[in-house]
């Protein structure tokens, strides 16, 4: 199963899981974990770094590619998104 | 050593470099966590010998000028927000680790970023005033994941993706940020149009990072953003975008 973590960075320089998402049988995007986050990520969508003008939007509905953008959408350290990884 | 500056250079010693600007570029690192996830590669976070914490970003997953074109462009936003007083960039230095070099941003303690907090947490006026900034700044990368959220006011990072170019010919940001600037703001901006030797250092630290174009159509879109500002702080946009245009 392909999904990937959020990590939200503590005040010790430590990182906590605080998400989890990944493809559901339909090829949609789940989440589990803190809900404010992922209310977020469903509502507001994020951006799609591929595209040439960088202002597309992606949605749970878009599958895989949205979470292969989530990696790069989340930098700054705070939350930080991981690439894809399989289990 | 500071016996021998002279008046003005002591002055200008002082605005150059912030006590926390000195921390960051002179301390070593004490202790170093490189950070999972994020995808620009590299990012540290790092306590600084005797003295608070920050992020390193060397950018390194960019080929090398690119990486640097990030890391200047953390710098320079952060010099306009402390010289123009928006004050919620962290301070921010560009550093050289061993063979890396990166910026370094001071580390805000219990920041969350945006897209984990609820919208009704930010306080009033503070979208308002990272619209402004990111407008003059022209930035074109700002969502959720790229600001954070402190007792509900705005921590602006990850400034990578401003100054792309010298001119625009319209506002990015949304009419309903911009038809009142907040006065606080409106106040230090005035402050800042009225001192020409503020304006003169932050051109001169701007353009150590960025090429000469874009530093003297950033200032100029500065100074026309403050004369579009009404005497009660409404802010007449059709003006500012007349000047953007005449500015091209």
């Amino acid at each position: 199963m392909k999904y990937i973590e959020f990590y939200k960075l503590q005040n010790d320089g430590s990182q906590k899981v605080i998400v989890t998402c990944y493809l559901d049988e339909k090829g949609e995007v789940q989440c589990d974990g803190d809900s404010v986050l992922i209310e977020n990520l469903k509502n507001k969508g994020i951006r799609d770094y591929s595209s040439q003008d960088k202002s597309g939007q992606l949605f749970f509905k878009d599958g895989l590619k949205f979470l292969e953008q989530l990696e790069f959408n989340f930098t700054s350290g705070y939350l930080n998104a991981s690439g894809i990884k399989e289990k | 050593m500071n016996e021998t500056l002279s008046q003005p250079q002591e002055k200008e010693r002082r605005y150059k470099s912030s006590p926390q600007e000195i921390v960051l570029e002179t301390g070593g690192f004490e202790k170093e966590t490189r950070l999972l996830g994020g995808g620009v590669g590299d990012a540290r976070w790092v306590k600084i010998k005797d003295d608070g914490c920050g992020v390193f970003k060397p950018h390194s997953r960019h080929e090398k000028e690119r990486a640097s074109w990030f890391v200047s462009r953390e710098r320079a936003a952060y010099l306009v927000s402390r010289f123009l007083g928006f004050d919620f960039v962290p301070p921010t230095v560009v550093k050289k680790v061993e063979d890396q070099t990166g910026s370094l941003q001071e580390f805000v303690e219990d920041a969350t970023a945006a897209y984990a907090t609820n919208a009704r947490d930010i306080l009033d006026g503070e979208r308002s005033k990272l619209m402004v900034f990111d407008d003059l700044i022209l930035n074109l990368d700002r969502h959720g994941g790229n600001y954070l959220i402190k007792n509900g006011r705005i921590i602006a990072i990850d400034n990578g993706y401003s100054f792309e170019q010298a001119y625009t010919f319209r506002l990015k940001s949304s009419s309903i940020y911009l038809d009142y600037v907040p006065a606080s703001l409106a106040e230090k901006l005035k402050r800042f149009a009225s001192s020409q030797e503020q304006q003169e250092i932050l051109r001169d630290l701007l353009k150590e990072l960025l090429d000469g174009e874009i530093v003297d159509a950033f200032m100029e879109r500065v100074d026309a953003y403050i004369k579009s500002i009404n005497l009660d702080n409404t802010f007449d946009r059709k003006k500012f975008e007349l000047f953007l245009r005449n500015l091209v």
